[in-house]
């Protein structure tokens, strides 16, 4: 039995990931599914070298992507998966988990964006590799697989995804960028959206069976506060130009970290 | 001028605050206040021959600061802030920091475009002759790059042989300084610039 302890959406919230590692402790790995860590990396990469599973993640809309090459390259355990996909054993069972980061966009393909162009990329590549997928992580949600906008309940997510889903027949898709937490089937495909880890919110999910445990851990801090810090990054991200040199530097600083 | 942003080293925290009583003590500048409500960053403006410049201060445990500025509203800013910094607790420390990137900001807008141009013109004119000698399908392939690495070697020239403000260098690291000039220069233009003066000297080799 390999069980994978999936995250997603923590938005730099060291708290909350502090909290929900010392209350789950059952877990082979970590996976995360983007919108982990902007501003705050330094501190996510101290907690990441002391973990001893390995951690699987995929970027999101608001995670600083050069801090995350750094890691991949820093850390053994961290496996960065950028529009590719890796095959990794864990206690004897071998996995091909592919991983899309960032968000759909019809135009963009940059740092937090991916395109139709980048969707038929990883297609092609599955194709031709002739892998059939164990787990897909992406930040952005197909339509109707766990993809529950949160407040108004409507659907989200977005059917250019399928694309993935009929050419690796994933068992197990991970996503995350709604923010509500969600499991359900789609097809042949277990959906599965972690929910807002910002608020303790977290899944544990035993691969062989396909069966997922929602969770909310108890956090102590103040949320009206820390949201407020969380919001208050938009003023930065308004800045294109400057945002993705700041992201460098964190980046930057992160190669320093002894 | 340009909006940038900038992440301060040291870290700025306020909460709710009276704007009005602030708004008193800074009236004399020519400055006003806006607090934004959900995220209490502080917006001091101030408009210069009917442009409006301002500075962003961005609170919380990362803190950043966002400015738009001039040489002329800068003084009228700083003291603004100073005054603020009385009734808030901005530091001594983060106030130094935010006149040195004040300076960064200022220094990196005199670098016009036209130095930039000269700069490309130069290089394209010396390298012409190897560059025209070229399999033709190759130069074509290649002009992009050539002319986005002759901008980069203009701006890393550039770099190297600026003397920056004392204050930056305080706070800023020749890493971090280079980061921020590399980035923050609009060069945009410069890249479309070398391109079609690399095709109009190379025309007779791309026929």
């Amino acid at each position: 039995m390999v069980f994978a302890l999936a995250l997603s959406d923590i938005h730099d919230n060291i708290i909350a990931f502090k909290t929900i590692l010392d209350n789950v402790r059952s877990y082979d790995f970590i996976i995360m599914g983007g919108d982990i860590c902007e501003f705050n990396c330094i501190e996510f990469a101290r907690i990441f070298r002391n973990l001893e599973v390995p951690i699987i993640i995929t970027h999101g809309n608001h995670d600083c992507v050069p801090s995350f090459e750094v890691l991949n390259k820093k850390l053994d355990n961290f496996y960065y998966i950028k529009n590719n996909y890796i095959t990794i054993d864990i206690n004897g069972t071998t996995l091909n988990i592919g991983g899309l980061g960032g968000v759909f966009s019809p135009k963009r393909s940059d740092m937090h964006h991916f395109a139709s162009r980048d969707i038929i990329k990883l297609a092609n590549k599955l194709l031709q590799d002739g892998v059939k997928l164990d787990l897909l992580i992406t930040h952005e949600c197909a339509k109707n697989c766990s993809d529950i906008i949160p407040h108004i309940r409507k659907r989200g997510g977005k059917s250019e995804l399928y694309l993935l889903h009929i050419v690796s027949d994933p068992k197990i898709h991970i996503c995350g960028h709604m923010h509500t937490p969600w499991v359900e089937r789609f097809r042949e495909t277990m959906c599965i959206n972690p929910g807002y880890g910002f608020a303790g919110l977290g899944a544990v999910i035993d691969i062989n069976s396909r069966k997922a445990k929602l969770f909310q851990v108890k956090l102590k801090f103040n949320l009206i506060n820390e949201h407020r810090v969380i919001y208050s990054y938009n003023w930065v991200r308004n800045v294109k130009r400057s945002y993705f040199r700041i992201l460098r530097s964190e980046a930057n600083r992160l190669r320093l970290l002894e | 001028m340009i909006k940038r942003a900038f992440k301060l080293k040291n870290q700025i925290e306020f909460d709710k605050i009276d704007v009005n009583i602030l708004q008193r003590d800074i009236i004399d500048y020519g400055t006003y206040i806006v607090m934004d409500k959900d995220t209490l960053a502080l917006q001091i403006i101030t408009h210069i021959a009917g442009r409006k410049e301002y500075v962003i201060l961005i609170p919380g445990r990362n803190s950043f600061i966002i400015l738009n500025i001039s040489e002329k509203s800068r003084d009228v800013l700083l003291k603004a802030l100073k005054k603020i910094g009385e009734k808030i607790p901005i530091s001594n420390e983060a106030l130094k920091e935010i006149r040195a990137i004040m300076d960064i900001y200022l220094f990196i807008d005199t670098f016009d475009k036209g130095i930039i141009k000269s700069k490309v013109k130069d290089i394209i004119e010396k390298n012409i002759e190897v560059l025209s000698k070229l399999d033709k399908r190759l130069l074509k392939n290649l002009l992009p790059c050539i002319s986005e690495s002759i901008v980069n070697i203009v701006l890393e020239d550039l770099f190297y042989n600026t003397a920056f403000p004392k204050k930056a260098l305080e706070y800023f690291d020749k890493d971090e300084l280079k980061r921020i000039f590399l980035n923050e220069i609009m060069i945009t233009d410069a890249y479309s610039y070398a391109l079609r003066l690399l095709k109009s000297h190379l025309r007779e080799s791309l026929n």
